[in-house]
């Protein structure tokens, strides 16, 4: 499924096994953005800055 | 119900490969596998139906408080709440280990500034300092005379978080190539251990640093010592990051929701697999 980058507007393939709120780069600017999936319906939004509580 | 119907939902804020191997691996050890994304949907504290909850935010906080909120409705995530914030703030964990009289490497906790300048005092260059929160070796800092001390004091006293206020203060450990042995612990299983080497010009050995990694072939102390660091922290699935001192193995740290992709590519290990096998035979009982 192709989408379009929010920031450049590019075209970026989406992998076949995207899941809701997966982050994805954007090869053409560079841009980090946050897979929105509902049904069928699939957005990206540039994804929040890493946070000092993420990690493992 | 039988097992083979059996729920178990992956909560979850970013998915990264260890979410999507997990889902898969629980689906093929035929389990019902469904992911839920913290960020999109309310947690009540009651009323939620029963299945095993298995908490994989990449956000700490958000981690926890999922696993709390799930606790309320008796359900028992993997891991609990306790084993996510007692390693998830490494003050706590050093608590916790020290306590259980489980060797850490020296440390001293201190809570602002002044507080630090007499830590580093005790403590002598060369020093290790960092924040209780935190992972991927961000803000860990190798403080070797006082001007970077005092760079890294003034940095975390104009940070807003309370926790980033407070100092862990360590010796600073020599290891072999700087490297690390990180162990992963499933129930009482510990699936083995490997090398974590940084890469030419940091000293970290995070593996999202860029570390190489290698299977450590002799693991029988490593995973002697992570498992009583894991029994410690109540962690069911957890990774545990040992350094090689002069009088043994030290415990530096616990990972409550733990990534395992440099795990499986030293060992060649399914790690998801296990830990969908470990769910499944939890159902089975």
């Amino acid at each position: 499924m192709k989408v379009k980058c929010p920031v450049c507007g590019a075209e970026i393939e989406l992998p076949e096994d995207v899941m809701d709120g997966e982050i994805i780069e954007c090869e053409s600017c560079g841009a980090q953005l946050e897979v929105k999936k509902s049904g069928d319906k699939i957005e990206l939004k540039v994804a929040e800055e890493a946070a000092e509580d993420w990690g493992e | 119900m039988s097992w083979f119907q059996f729920v178990v939902k992956v909560y979850y804020d970013m998915p990264r490969i260890e979410e999507k191997k997990l889902l898969k691996a629980l689906e093929d050890a035929g389990l019902k596998a469904v992911p839920f994304n913290v960020t999109r949907e309310p947690l009540p504290l009651n009323g939620i139906e029963e299945h095993i909850p298995l908490i994989r935010a990449v956000s700490m906080f958000k981690s926890l408080y999922t696993a709390a909120a799930l606790e309320a409705n008796s359900l028992k995530p993997i891991n609990s709440s306790f084993t996510i914030m007692y390693s998830g703030d490494k003050i706590l964990t050093y608590s916790i280990l020290a306590s259980h009289n489980i060797p850490i490497p020296k440390t001293i906790v201190s809570l602002n500034g002044d507080s630090t300048v007499k830590a580093y005092l005790q403590m002598g260059f060369p020093l290790v300092d960092k924040p209780p929160i935190g992972s991927w070796g961000r803000l860990v800092s190798l403080i070797r005379d006082w001007h970077e001390a005092n760079i890294v004091i003034e940095h975390r006293s104009m940070m807003s978080s309370p926790q980033m206020k407070a100092h862990i203060v360590q010796e600073y450990v020599k290891m072999p190539s700087n490297r690390d042995i990180r162990c992963f612990v499933v129930g009482d299983e510990c699936l083995g251990c490997i090398y974590r080497i940084p890469q030419e010009g940091e000293w970290r050995s995070n593996v999202a640093l860029g570390a190489n990694v290698k299977k450590l072939e002799d693991s029988c102390d490593a995973c002697e010592l992570a498992l009583k660091a894991a029994k410690a922290l109540k962690g069911e699935v957890v990774s545990i990051d040992l350094f090689e001192y002069q009088d043994g193995l030290l415990v530096n740290e616990v990972n409550g929701v733990p990534e395992f992709k440099g795990f499986m590519r030293a060992t060649g290990m399914d790690v998801a697999k296990k830990v969908a096998e470990y769910i499944k035979g939890k159902v089975k009982r």
